[in-house]
């Protein structure tokens, strides 16, 4: 026997199912209206517990999954290994650990402030690494490393090795020019787990440097107050990074 | 030849091989570079290390390699603490605590060095005698640069004996740690080898000076104590500044910002997947 085929639903119809969603009692529909009224119904819940972005876009499934993860982490669940694009694994841990789409968008919102980098730039901005855990983190990372080396030319992609050279003459430099100690800076990703270091060119911040100092010299720099010669630092790295720089100059005592 | 490592001296050699499209190899350590090339072979040094402070590494080397190298984590040494909350702080006083020639005493205390061995040390001045251990750590990377200026490749060499300079980082953060927990709430920071706090609110009767100063001598730890004034927190976005006036002088010290446990899980998978 053949299927019965109902009419279909007519425009007005569909708008009356829309807007009195909540008064209709779907029992009553027929298939075809029952099928709008059930997209409508997911498509609410959808709404209700969609994290979005302050733009009001739905955030991608990569984001949404490593909030997943962070939340499940908390949870006491090994996580780490998952990849990021393993839906299906994030789904079946949070239905596991008894997690509803509502609890992960209440998690979100409490955090909403750790992820604010992340919503704004597409970035993610997390630890604060010293010269030698940078060194070692970039011995064995694998994804693509881009270098902002605050010439206003923006990010550029380098090499592993490259990155750990201009680590390396960065941390010369301020250690004999600056009479620092070492210097951190925080790990910046991308959602495509791309690194983003801030490694100032050596040459633009002592000239930066010595004209805050008023020398004509940059030997003379170790010379100067040291209070004024952090001040010197901070403001020439704010003016080649337009104030987002995140470099921790640590100063010997 | 040999040049002092100031000014523009490295870029602008650099500079011409890569103008004159020379390959090179570049051989950089914190604190001096060399340049090879077809058409030089420069090094470059902040200042000429005394034949003293060599004398003084190769005694504490040989000593040092007496005994078996202590295994280090690397990734949970830590060179600083504090316990400051979110805001600016301001304080009159603080006091501190600084460790006298601390990496020279630990491997003193713990038999890495002989009293002949940490006297001759201590003859020399401050800075000579912080290289002279220091070089227990000594790192070199050498890059080779293509006439083109690409880095092709990598080498590192890193002393035989560094593991013995990590283990004094190691076990002076564990000395700090003691005070530390002996302060309490006092406790404000810890940076290298010296520790600042204030007296501790929960324990007024008890000066915190004293019953730290009596924790160093049990632990055999000869200390220098300070009186800071103007103590100052400044929270940054990724760091706090602290700064304060010692014997007049402004001082600063930087510390970077403990991170949520939400970040480092999701940045620990960033780096290691």
């Amino acid at each position: 026997m053949a299927a019965k085929k109902f009419k279909p639903v007519s425009e007005k119809r569909k708008v009356f199912l829309k807007t009195n969603h909540e008064k209709i009692k779907p029992e009553n529909l027929n298939p075809a209206e029952r099928n709008i009224y059930n997209k409508r119904k997911a498509g609410l819940v959808r709404q209700s517990t969609a994290i979005k972005y302050d733009n009001g876009k739905f955030a991608n499934q990569y984001f949404i999954n490593e909030i997943s993860r962070a939340l499940l982490a908390s949870k006491g669940n090994n996580v780490a290994k998952i990849p990021s694009d393993n839906t299906k694994k994030f789904a079946e841990l949070l239905k596991n650990a008894d997690v509803k789409k509502e609890d992960l968008k209440e998690y979100f919102l409490q955090n909403k402030e750790t992820f604010a980098d992340t919503l704004k730039n597409g970035t993610l901005t997390g630890t604060s690494k010293d010269s030698d855990d940078l060194e070692t983190i970039l011995d064995t990372f694998k994804r693509k490393i881009f270098v902002n080396n605050g010439n206003g030319e923006g990010k550029k992609e380098v090499t592993a090795i490259e990155a750990k050279m201009l680590l390396k003459q960065f941390k010369q430099k301020i250690l004999t020019t600056c009479n620092a100690a070492d210097f951190a800076m925080p790990l910046k990703f991308t959602f495509d787990g791309e690194l983003i270091l801030n490694i100032p060119d050596v040459k633009i911040l002592m000239d930066k440097i010595k004209e805050k100092l008023d020398l004509t010299n940059q030997k003379n720099i170790i010379d100067t107050d040291p209070a004024e010669r952090s001040d010197a630092i901070e403001n020439s790295l704010d003016e080649m990074y337009e104030n987002d720089h995140d470099i921790i100059i640590y100063l010997s005592k | 030849m040999k040049a002092i490592l100031k000014g523009e001296a490295v870029e602008n050699y650099i500079d011409l091989h890569k103008k004159l499209k020379i390959p090179y190899k570049i051989i950089l350590s914190n604190y001096t570079t060399r340049i090879m090339s077809n058409a030089y072979d420069l090094h470059f040094m902040k200042t000429e290390q005394s034949n003293q402070t060599f004398a003084a590494f190769a005694k504490i080397k040989k000593e040092c390699l007496l005994k078996p190298l202590p295994i280090i984590q690397k990734d949970k040494l830590k060179y600083f603490t504090h316990k400051f909350k979110s805001g600016d702080f301001y304080a009159d006083t603080i006091y501190n605590f600084d460790l006298k020639s601390a990496y020279a005493n630990i491997l003193l205390n713990d038999g890495y060095i002989s009293k002949e061995t940490f006297l001759y040390i201590n003859k020399l001045p401050k800075l000579k005698r912080l290289a002279a251990v220091g070089m227990l750590a000594g790192k070199k990377n050498i890059y080779e640069i293509s006439a083109d200026g690409k880095v092709l490749s990598e080498e590192k060499i890193i002393s035989e004996t560094s593991n013995y300079f990590f283990y004094c980082v190691q076990k002076m953060a564990e000395i700090i740690k003691g005070a530390a927990d002996i302060l309490g709430n006092g406790f404000l920071f810890s940076w290298v080898d010296g520790i600042y706090f204030i007296q501790n609110p929960d324990k007024v009767e008890e000066s915190s000076q004293i019953i730290i100063e009596e924790y160093f001598n049990k632990i055999n730890t000869p200390v220098t104590f300070e009186v800071l004034t103007e103590f100052q927190i400044t929270e940054k976005k990724n760091h706090f500044k602290t700064t304060y006036l010692k014997e007049g002088k402004i001082k600063i010290i930087n510390i970077a910002k403990e991170d949520s446990i939400l970040i480092n899980k999701i940045t620990s998978y960033l780096l290691h997947n």
